[in-house]
């Protein structure tokens, strides 16, 4: 096909693209008990999502991104347990604020720095966010977190639902579903493209008069904001919150998700999210103290043979045969 | 008409089978971080609940436990709270237990709550736990069980009238803190200053903080830090410090000299004097029982420490509940069966509060000293059936 | 229209540019010759904004430039090409040269309208691409092209963003000689009153191209003037010519 006319056509929604959440709905019917994780899949989803933006697209390294996971998370916690703020969707608008307001203040100190200086200035960020937790454990709990919140219905209708996470999971897919419908735009924006120019070749990004740096930062704060609305579910859906969803072991978790999936290709995050969480999920249950034995070698070997994560083979294999097609 | 009557009794035989096997069979869901840094305390647990199942076969009586192990992984809560959820709607568990982390116990409260499960905590320590649930009963410790009980005993049993307190800065840290100070100025004791030192996640350099405790000339100086490399950096620094030497005994709860821990603690530790509700030297013939038992179970070199015993404890309250209902688990009825429970534990004589659904033990007083080339608990002094005064008081969420 | 006065730019003690005084005129067809380590490279840097001066000015149709941002510089009309190819190596070259001509066009941050639905960026940058015989190519990410190729999208890029002055840095290196005509047709084909500085060691492409050939040594300019002028320098053959020849 000419060129021209794929990248015209490119951002033009697929017949596939339904498949996800076809089948998330399916999940809905079909697996009726394992709604509380497939509500953290979906939460994972969205995280890892948000990830691809600054990480798959804007090539911004970064160690830290569950500050804003957790920016987002307390901020729902904190309003619902201090100023009985429970209203859920306009928790999740204040989430988003909050998280991409730190996103760019954080974003415009950061981005200046490169390579492992930013990676440790994200991880120093994501330490600092931790420790102001810890020290005003009178307003997060810090370690013990924050019980007992509860959320209003929602949209007034439907009431959380604390043993089978039915409202919960439709809830979060709704959530999930219009976060990437924007990213899904951001993406295919001419800002999109400029960001995997960022990612592809920085030098020539600025011999073609882009604002480098503006366009990072903004990508930073959209991507914050986001991560935010992942955190605001997590603590909307548990009805509970505590200092682990500031920690490295998120921010490291999310990157091996969006990796294993494949980063800068939108569907990684549903693909990485799915394939680690199940596959974890499964083993943990059958080897709870044996499972990460299982995990690890999984994860070597796609490191070993499938440097661009699962849809890459996917990719690569259609390459192949379009290859041998032609 | 013959057929007819052998394929009835047949049915009734059947069905009469199956109602004794449905009744015969409890399934108790254990939620541990079996994995990453919690692994080393999931074991603890988990080999205290097998030690109780394999060498009290006759506790159960004629039902049968059937185990479902789910790990908790993270301290985040919502592991924590996936793994219950799924095991009370999946595997349809009658009882849950486990519960190191405080956040995965308080994560998990309103499931049990919901659900209608008993949980018995088998470690998880933040006082107010208990009063998220009318479901919840703790085997374990309250932080202010040793806390309380050592401010109580700093005045009394060492006789101190000042005391300066250091502490890890998060939750355990601050509830022992104020349990210590409750106990030690009810006690006609002083506080004289209350250091912070740093976070329990690396181990700082504790030199500034010992020397502003030393320079305060207290007569005992109070210490909570995390367990393993924490205890020993206090130990090497009240040392190098010469802490003893001018007169300043470092105490402290037993946290700090956990029996798989206090060997590698090296003659530093000799003089340390703490509280806790267990040690593998305690001398009682349950005890004495226990620790052969495990060591034929799991090797000559192991030693359950406090969160053996209270997998150990918390099976017992569990073989409790089955017996009293018969095998058929009713969520109230196993509440009220474990309210007032009384049992000799290789910690001493335990049971539960019947107000708090909390539990009343013997707190032990003792001091590290080398005996037979090792290092030995010396009982010093037992303050019996000590309740967690958080509770009692009604301190902060501890009100009811 | 693009020129420097008294430009100097040292790293420590090591000087590599000396007091440049440098003209390049509306519609000129320059060329920047010199042996390696010259500092032709670093000159084209200095003009673009990459590197700051230690001393001098630039000046852009008479307006001191010497402080603005590379980024300004671009959008007032100075472009140029690397040495080395300095491409979206994972993109294909549409999009290579779509990106270049949405930063031009100031659409380059619209987070709304899909990049596919720019008709006017995309149908500039396959005329372009056109323009560098790079029509089967479009489709193709760089990583798949010959180095050869990779340096004409390059020059793609560079005309996407529609410069009154074009620095082109060795665009011939890597380019087998049968193809550096698509090269000169290209430039030949830009409208006349755009400025093209070329630095380049092919001597042959140099006398076809450049109108005015600047002959620049160890930082400073050596020499100046019209081909004929420069190839008939004894000196200029002694320290460069001769040996390239």
């Amino acid at each position: 096909m000419n060129a021209a006319t794929e990248l015209a056509r490119r951002h033009r929604w697929r017949w596939w693209e339904a498949l996800p959440w076809i089948a998330a709905l399916a999940a809905f019917f079909v697996f009726p008990t394992y709604l509380a994780f497939g509500t953290q899949v979906l939460i994972t989803i969205l995280f890892a999502l948000s990830l691809d933006l600054v990480l798959g697209y804007a090539g911004i390294v970064t160690l830290g991104h569950a500050a804003f996971f957790g920016a987002g998370a307390y901020t729902v916690g904190m309003l619902a347990a201090h100023w009985g703020w429970n209203e859920p969707i306009s928790g999740l608008v204040a989430a988003a604020f909050v998280a991409g307001a730190i996103g760019l203040a954080s974003g415009l100190v950061l981005l200046r720095t490169h390579g492992l200086a930013l990676l440790m200035l994200t991880l120093c960020t994501m330490a600092l966010l931790e420790q102001a937790a810890n020290m005003g454990a009178a307003w997060t709990g810090g370690f013990d977190g924050m019980p007992g919140l509860s959320f209003s219905r929602i949209l007034g209708l439907f009431s959380f639902d604390v043993l089978y996470f039915r409202s919960q999971y439709l809830y979060t897919l709704a959530v999930l579903f219009l976060c990437f419908v924007l990213v899904r735009m951001l993406v295919y924006s001419s800002f999109g493209q400029s960001l995997t120019g960022v990612r592809e070749n920085l030098l020539r990004m600025h011999a073609v008069g882009a604002p480098v740096r503006t366009r990072q930062v903004l990508a930073y704060t959209v991507s914050a904001a986001l991560a935010g609305v992942a955190g605001a579910l997590f603590t909307q859906s548990n009805t509970y919150v505590n200092l682990a969803v500031l920690g490295l072991e998120r921010s490291a978790g999310v990157m091996i998700v969006l990796i294993l999936g494949g980063y800068g290709r939108l569907y990684g995050a549903f693909v990485g999210a799915i394939a680690y969480m199940v596959l974890e999920h499964s083993l943990a249950k059958a080897y709870p103290t044996a499972w990460q034995l299982g995990l690890g070698l999984t994860l070597v070997l796609v490191a070993l043979y499938a440097r661009n994560g699962v849809i890459g083979i996917l990719v690569s294999l259609r390459r192949r045969f379009a290859g041998t097609a032609r | 008409m013959n057929t007819k009557l052998t394929q009835l009794s047949a049915a009734l035989f059947l069905t009469a089978f199956a109602a004794v096997a449905l009744a015969q069979t409890v399934k108790v869901g254990v939620v541990l971080p079996y994995t990453g840094g919690g692994a080393e305390f999931a074991q603890q647990v988990d080999r205290g609940i097998q030690t109780f199942m394999k060498h009290n076969p006759k506790a159960f009586g004629p039902y049968k436990i059937e185990i479902v192990k789910r790990d908790s992984k993270n301290p985040s809560g919502a592991e924590a709270k996936t793994a219950v959820q799924e095991l009370i709607v999946q595997e349809k568990v009658d009882i849950l237990t486990g519960f190191i982390y405080s956040g995965d116990a308080i994560a998990s409260a309103s499931l049990f709550t919901e659900a209608k499960r008993p949980a018995v905590i088998m470690n998880a320590g933040t006082a107010w736990i208990t009063n998220l649930s009318p479901m919840i009963a703790r085997v374990s410790f309250s932080m202010w069980h040793a806390g309380h009980a050592m401010g109580e005993a700093a005045a009394k049993n060492v006789k101190a009238k000042t005391a300066v307190v250091g502490y890890s800065d998060f939750p355990p840290g601050k509830d022992s803190l104020d349990a210590f100070k409750r106990g030690f100025e009810a006690s006609g004791g002083k506080v004289i200053d209350e250091i912070p030192m740093g976070g329990p996640g690396q181990v700082p350099d504790f030199t500034p903080f010992f020397q502003r405790a030393k320079d305060k000339k207290p007569d005992v100086f109070f210490v909570f830090v995390p367990a393993g490399d924490h205890a020993l950096a206090v130990l090497k620094t009240y040392g190098a410090l010469g802490m003893r030497a001018a007169g300043i005994k470092l105490i402290g709860p037993g946290d700090i000299t956990q029996d798989i821990k206090l060997q590698a603690m090296g003659d530093n530790a000799v003089g340390l004097i703490t509280i806790h509700h267990y040690n593998a030297d305690l001398d009682n013939a349950q005890n004495k029982r226990f620790v052969e038992a495990w060591k034929q179970d799991f090797g000559p070199n192991t030693t359950p420490d406090f969160m053996g015993v209270q997998g150990y404890d918390g099976m017992a309250a569990i073989a409790h509940v089955v017996t009293t209902l018969k095998g058929k688990i009713d969520a109230d009825a196993a509440i009220n069966a474990l309210r007032g429970w009384k049992y000799d534990s290789p910690r001493g004589p335990i049971s539960i509060d019947p107000r708090t659904r909390d539990i009343v033990m013997n707190e032990y007083l003792s001091e590290v000293v080398k005996s037979g080339g090792r290092l030995v608990q010396k009982n010093i002094a037992t303050l019996t059936a000590v309740k967690d005064m958080c509770k009692e008081l009604g301190e902060g969420r501890c009100k009811q | 229209m693009l020129e420097t006065k008294g430009l100097c730019k040292s790293f420590g003690a090591l000087e590599v540019a000396r007091d440049i005084d440098f003209r390049l005129e509306r519609g000129a067809r320059q060329a920047l010759i010199g042996p390696n380590g010259a500092g032709k490279t670093t000159f084209v840097n200095l003009l673009t904004g990459v590197l700051a001066p230690s001393r001098g000015s630039v000046l852009l149709e008479g307006k001191d430039v010497t402080t603005l941002a590379q980024a300004s510089r671009v959008k007032r009309g100075i472009a140029r090409t690397f040495q080395i190819n300095q491409l979206f190596r994972g993109l294909t070259v549409l999009e290579n040269v779509c990106i270049a001509v949405s930063e031009r066009l100031s659409v380059g941050g619209s987070m709304l309208r899909p990049a596919g639905a720019r008709a006017a960026v995309i149908e500039e940058a396959s005329r372009l691409i056109g323009m560098l015989k790079l029509g089967e190519d479009a489709g193709r990410r760089i990583v798949e092209l010959p180095y050869g190729r990779q340096r004409l999208v390059e020059i793609a890029i560079a005309l996407g963003l529609n410069p009154r002055a074009l620095l082109l840095d060795e665009p011939a290196a890597g380019i087998p000689s049968a193809e550096s005509h698509i090269l000169l047709d290209a430039i030949a084909t830009l409208p006349k009153d755009i400025a093209v500085l070329i630095i380049e060691h092919d001597m042959d492409l140099v006398f076809r191209f450049a109108e005015r050939i600047t002959v620049m040594v160890s930082g400073a300019i050596f020499a100046e003037g019209t081909p004929a002028q420069i190839a008939g320098n004894a000196e200029v053959r002694a320290v460069y010519l001769g040996n390239a020849a």
